[in-house]
């Protein structure tokens, strides 16, 4: 015999490993500007946040007598998480976000990529629900930059910011940072990482775009009267920016059909709109997410072509 | 086009003009080295044979094509053997005499002004076939265009796959030869417009086409050329594309240019071929063959055809030992080698492929929605595949599985390094090799040709339309107007 393999032999450069690694070095600088601003604590919490993440999903597995690689997604997952917490966040917090998102990925489906909702959001969201008073510390910059105390006590924290949303200058609020979740301070310092992540042709765009489009249309729409200052902070310090290019682009979760990803996008974007209307926080950033991923095989079915829904179309003689 | 994967930096040629001749010690010739039937040998263990001898002929009635010799030597075997493509057939093992003695018949021909007809005729006897891969026998592509009733001809200039050079060192070093023989196919069809299909990028090779054509303008008046420029990207210069991207037509199960777009496309290569026939009486006995991959310095090698694989790679500068795969054919469609001394190129071979890199680690499907953004033929490999794996393989086939053209895009960009190609691709080649369906009807029964029906030693077929008294060689009928000696 003198033939073997079925052609092609030779493949492109950006396999899952390297989308991944995309992933997580568009979430760099997020990462590298958070400990510039927080300090030591922000690194610890994210690092803590990776680390449990991705051992947790090998001893888990392992636990099912599944042989399980090191793999980024872990990594990534406790990345996001970690991202969108407080500063002042203990580590209790981090352990038990970790735990149940190995959990949910590993025992319950199996693995991240099947996984029907962002498994970050969803942990978001619980120990949101479990500890709201334990996810207040909002921090100003500098200070206690070699600080660990916050990580090993458990108490309540109290939003510690001191100056108002319209003290801050849109350059401030861009570049300095305002008071947030430790990965969501800076647009600035996003937009470097989502960047990156279109330069890879990583992600697909239609999701993200239609949602920021969503979200800002019904925003001005509502809130016209408050200026433009107003409602462009909104944009850069609410975090619509961070879900958008990093939530609202996990493959495994969001439609990847261009009209599946607009549909989405835009019934995500209008939930987030509304949510901010009645509280504000990390909810109504999560929570329409999740929403939206629950419905998404839905929407995928729908916006897919006729024929694999199975329609019957009748041509013309 | 819009689903299509742009190689245009990715050669590997450091020296894009390197030509290296080369002359094998043997040659081991299939008799099937084209879309069709296979010739029959009509030469002997021992028998001594020389440059452009025919040593295999068409059985009359056969849809086959012969086959010559590219080297003199002594025919030392005649067995059977399985070429990569699972073509299984005779094959003529000729060792070389180191003497390069051309036949008696091989010698360049003082009068090119040859009617349609005799074109015809020596593209037959020539054993000329598509080169760009096809495989299919001129002359029954010409038969089919001339029935269809054409209006053009359309030289296919684009090559666009990966790591392989050989069109454009052909059109590089011969811009006359692709020019007269375009010339002399529009003839053969009875047609007056040629247009040359190339890539945009491709400035030196245009370059090359148009001061032939200057050079050579008095002996082609009356033929209109016409350029039509396409960006480089793969698969473009698949027919099916060819037709969407030049006349906005989709071709459907069963239909051909020629039929729906009144157009016939031939391979630059195969151009040169029919006039390397007509003027130089050589039969298709070599080709340009380009020795590349994923990490070799590529350069293009002309070897008589049947030279075996492990002969060409000794050009190669690199070390072979650290190879991983060897590809008959470029490396999105080829084929793996797994004995290179006993798998000789064929008269389609365009390609040898060295790979060096090891694969992929193959991981479940990420539903990135890739391969269905680069197939040119607008299917969803990754729903397919899903049927296939499921055993749904009706459901694959409405879904148009039959309509993939093994292209390997869809592998190539799948980030999970799926086998998408191998699963859909052989599902297609089984729907299609159906013959109870209707559509699915050979070449040959559907163009009703039976090209082996006249041997080499009988007169060419005269036509109607040019029933010329052909005794006096001066009565030029076309297309050669004011004669051309060499």
């Amino acid at each position: 015999m003198t033939y073997g393999k079925f052609a092609p032999f030779i493949h492109t450069d950006r396999t899952v490993s390297f989308m991944e690694a995309s992933y997580l070095i568009a979430l760099l600088p997020c990462v590298a500007y958070a400990v510039f601003m927080y300090g030591i604590r922000a690194l610890v919490l994210i690092l803590t946040s990776a680390f449990l993440t991705m051992f947790f999903s090998i001893f888990l597995a392992r636990c099912n007598h599944k042989a399980k690689k090191i793999s980024l997604n872990g990594v990534t997952s406790g990345v996001l998480f970690a991202l969108m917490l407080p500063p002042d966040t203990s580590l209790v917090i981090v352990v038990a976000g970790s735990l149940f998102m190995s959990l949910a990925s590993e025992m319950i489906f199996g693995g991240v990529a099947f996984m029907p909702v962002n498994n970050p959001a969803t942990a978001r969201i619980l120990v949101e629900l479990m500890w709201p008073e334990h996810l207040r510390g909002f921090a100003e910059a500098g200070g206690r930059w070699f600080s660990l105390k916050s990580l090993i006590s458990f108490g309540r924290t109290s939003s510690s910011v001191g100056s108002q949303l319209e003290d801050y200058h849109i350059g401030e609020l861009m570049t300095e940072g305002y008071p947030s979740y430790i990965g969501l301070c800076s647009v600035l310092i996003m937009v470097i990482g989502i960047i990156y992540l279109i330069h890879t042709r990583t992600v697909r765009l239609t999701a993200p775009v239609s949602y920021l489009t969503a979200v800002i249309a019904i925003r001005i729409s509502l809130h016209f009267r408050d200026g433009i200052k107003s409602n462009l902070s909104f944009v850069l310090v609410s975090g619509i920016i961070f879900v958008a290019f990093f939530l609202l682009t996990d493959r495994a979760t969001i439609p990847q059909n261009r009209p599946g990803g607009i549909a989405t996008g835009i019934i995500c974007g209008i939930l987030t709109a509304g949510a901010f209307e009645l509280t504000d926080g990390i909810l109504p950033l999560c929570v329409p997410v999740v929403s939206v991923c629950l419905i998404s095989g839905l929407i995928e079915y729908l916006t897919s072509d006729a024929s694999e829904r199975h329609e019957i179309v009748k041509e013309e003689a | 086009m819009e689903n299509a994967l742009e190689f245009s930096k990715r050669s590997s040629f450091k020296r894009e003009i390197l030509l290296e001749k080369l002359y094998p010690s043997k040659i081991i010739l299939p008799m099937k080295m084209n879309y069709g039937e296979a010739a029959v040998p009509t030469v002997r263990v021992g028998d001594k044979v020389t440059i452009g001898q025919c040593v295999g002929a068409p059985n009359p009635g056969s849809f086959a094509v012969p086959v010559h010799s590219g080297i003199s030597g002594e025919v030392t075997d005649i067995r059977t053997i399985t070429l990569p493509n699972s073509v299984i057939c005779k094959a003529v093992v000729i060792e070389s005499d180191r003497k390069r003695t051309y036949h008696p018949s091989v010698y360049p021909r003082s009068d090119v002004n040859v009617s349609a007809s005799k074109v015809r005729g020596i593209v037959k006897d020539a054993g000329i076939v598509g080169m760009g891969g096809e495989g299919i026998p001129t002359i029954a592509k010409i038969n089919m265009a001339r029935r269809s009733g054409v209006d053009r001809i359309l030289v296919n200039c684009l090559q666009s796959e990966p790591f392989a050079n050989c069109d454009f060192m052909r059109i590089s070093e011969s811009p006359e030869y692709i020019i007269m023989g375009s010339v002399a196919l529009a003839g053969a069809v009875g047609v007056k417009r040629i247009d040359i299909l190339i890539s945009d990028n491709r400035k030196e090779e245009i370059a090359a086409l148009q001061n032939a054509m200057q050079m050579s303008a008095g002996d082609y008046s009356g033929f209109i050329f016409n350029f039509k420029y396409f960006k480089e990207r793969f698969p473009q210069g698949y027919y099916g594309l060819v037709a969407k991207a030049l006349y906005g037509v989709d071709l459907k199960e069963g239909e051909t240019l020629e039929s729906r777009c009144k157009a016939v496309m031939f391979n630059c290569s195969t151009v040169y071929s029919c006039w390397e026939a007509i003027a130089d009486n050589m039969p298709l006995s070599s080709r340009i063959i380009s020795v590349s991959g994923d990490s070799s310095e590529g350069h293009n090698v002309l070897v008589p055809v049947g030279t075996t694989v492990s002969e060409i790679l000794n050009t190669v500068n690199d070390n072979i030992k650290t190879a991983k795969k060897l590809v008959w054919g470029n490396c999105l469609t080829g084929l793996e080698i797994k004995d290179p001394d006993n798998t000789p190129i064929i008269k389609t071979t365009s390609a040898i492929s060295v790979i060096t890199r090891k694969e992929f680690e193959t991981t479940s499907c990420i539903r990135c929605f890739r391969c269905e953004e680069s197939c040119p033929m607008g299917l969803e490999p990754s729903l397919l595949y899903n049927l296939l794996r499921r055993g749904l393989q009706y459901r694959a086939e409405d879904e148009g599985a039959g309509r993939c053209i093994a292209c390997g895009c869809c592998s190539y960009v799948c980030p999970a390094t799926i086998d998408l190609t191998g699963a859909i691709a052989s599902f297609a080649s089984k729907i299609n090799k159906n013959e109870e369906h209707p559509d699915k009807l050979s070449f040959a029964e559907h163009t009703k040709i039976n090209i082996g029906s006249v041997s080499l030693l009988e007169t060419h077929e005269e036509d109607e339309e040019t029933s010329v008294d052909v005794h006096d060689p001066d009565d030029i009928v076309l297309p050669f107007e004011g004669g051309k000696l060499i």
